[in-house]
């Protein structure tokens, strides 16, 4: 190769210097926007912009305060016989409505740590009933405080620490989690 | 550039996107469901199932409950548990692949496994049963799949391959009653 030939390349990438430069900014930029685009999206359907209220703590969470929330390990009683390596837990949770009516869906309670696992409201499964006072969710509530009292069928190996999460469907992607004191 | 290297590589271009082409996985491909291959007996886990099939029977009539139907039938025992969450987790893909053809589990019992709730960590055991023709239970290769959702691309399935012209024919078998494992 002639000495012509080697600057004659040299001189490609010198002359293409700023398109160069354009294609390696806007390649990687163009795949970021896309997928943050599709990401947020999906993420903005999906409860994923917790709320947080700390250990025995409330929280402000769409013009209402929720919390502090309790778990209890319980007797389901007669009706119903946890099965081996299982018990029945139960959640309270008080809410204070403020100005206007709040809506949510039943809470779930959750294991913060390890897999994070979920469990849902059991109260129905083990014939568990709650007092005519202690409502399963939002549903039909005005503006008077009031507490949600749910049961839930948990494995003994689960441990905790806990949380009790609560969906508002406006208020998607943010939710309420509510740390439980270990 | 010389006329050759020019040649040479586009040659070498059009070779590639060949190969590119014949590795790219079809969307079939790209989206089959994640196989967790069991033995009977042993506990397969995947996303958010654990299956534990604790037998595989076959039988001329069905019975649970004073229902009875001729079949013949194959009838699947098994205890399940959901893994990480119970919202959304049913049985939902119960199926018996023989010969070519798939079988879907059969609606007709009045109490199955097939399309009941699942709970987390905590098993629930009964049946499934597979309304067949004759010559698929003669057949030497089956595979049972089960998993959540109706349609399983993207997410485990546990699997099971077994023999079913080895099974013990019998008159009539009873299907377990659904309930909790322990």
């Amino acid at each position: 190769m002639t000495v012509d030939a080697l600057t004659n390349r040299r001189g490609w990438w010198r002359r293409n210097a700023l398109p160069l430069v354009g294609v390696a900014v806007l390649l990687p930029a163009t795949f970021g926007v896309i997928a943050w685009n599709e990401w947020n999206e999906y993420f903005s359907g999906q409860a994923t912009q917790p709320v947080v209220a700390p250990p025995g703590g409330s929280v402000e969470f769409e013009g209402a305060v929720w919390g502090p929330a309790e778990i209890e390990v319980v007797d389901p009683g007669a009706e119903f016989e946890a099965p081996a390596g299982s018990q029945v837990v139960t959640a309270a949770v008080p809410v204070d409505p403020g100005a206007h009516a709040v809506t949510c869906h039943t809470p779930t309670l959750r294991e913060t740590t390890g897999a994070q696992r979920e469990w849902s409201d059991a109260t129905f499964d083990i014939g568990w009933s709650p007092a005519p006072d202690e409502l399963g969710s939002c549903a039909l509530t005005g503006t008077d405080p009031f507490t949600i009292t749910v049961a839930f069928l948990v494995p003994l190996d689960a441990t905790g620490p806990f949380a009790v999460e609560l969906i508002s469907p406006n208020a998607l992607p943010r939710f309420a989690r509510l740390l439980v004191e270990p | 550039m010389r006329r050759w290297a020019a040649a040479l590589g586009g040659t070498a271009l059009v070779v590639a996107a060949w190969g590119t082409a014949l590795v790219t996985p079809d969307d079939a491909e790209a989206e089959r469901p994640f196989s967790v291959p069991v033995e009977i007996g042993d506990r397969g886990e995947g996303r958010n199932l654990a299956v534990t099939v604790t037998g595989i029977r076959a039988a001329d009539a069905a019975t649970i409950d004073g229902w009875d139907a001729e079949g013949p039938w194959l009838i699947v025992d098994l205890e399940a548990a959901a893994v990480q969450s119970d919202l959304r987790a049913t049985l939902s893909h119960a199926t018996l692949s023989v010969d070519g053809r798939t079988y879907r589990a059969s609606e007709r019992p009045p109490d199955s496994m097939f399309r009941s709730e699942l709970a987390v960590g905590v098993p629930r055991s009964g049946s499934i049963a597979f309304e067949l023709p004759e010559e698929a239970l003669g057949d030497d290769v089956a595979v049972l799949s089960l998993g959540l959702e109706a349609d399983p691309r993207l997410d485990s399935l546990i699997e099971v391959h077994f023999e079913p012209s080895t099974l013990d024919r019998i008159e009539e078998a009873e299907l377990m009653s659904s309930g909790w494992a322990r």
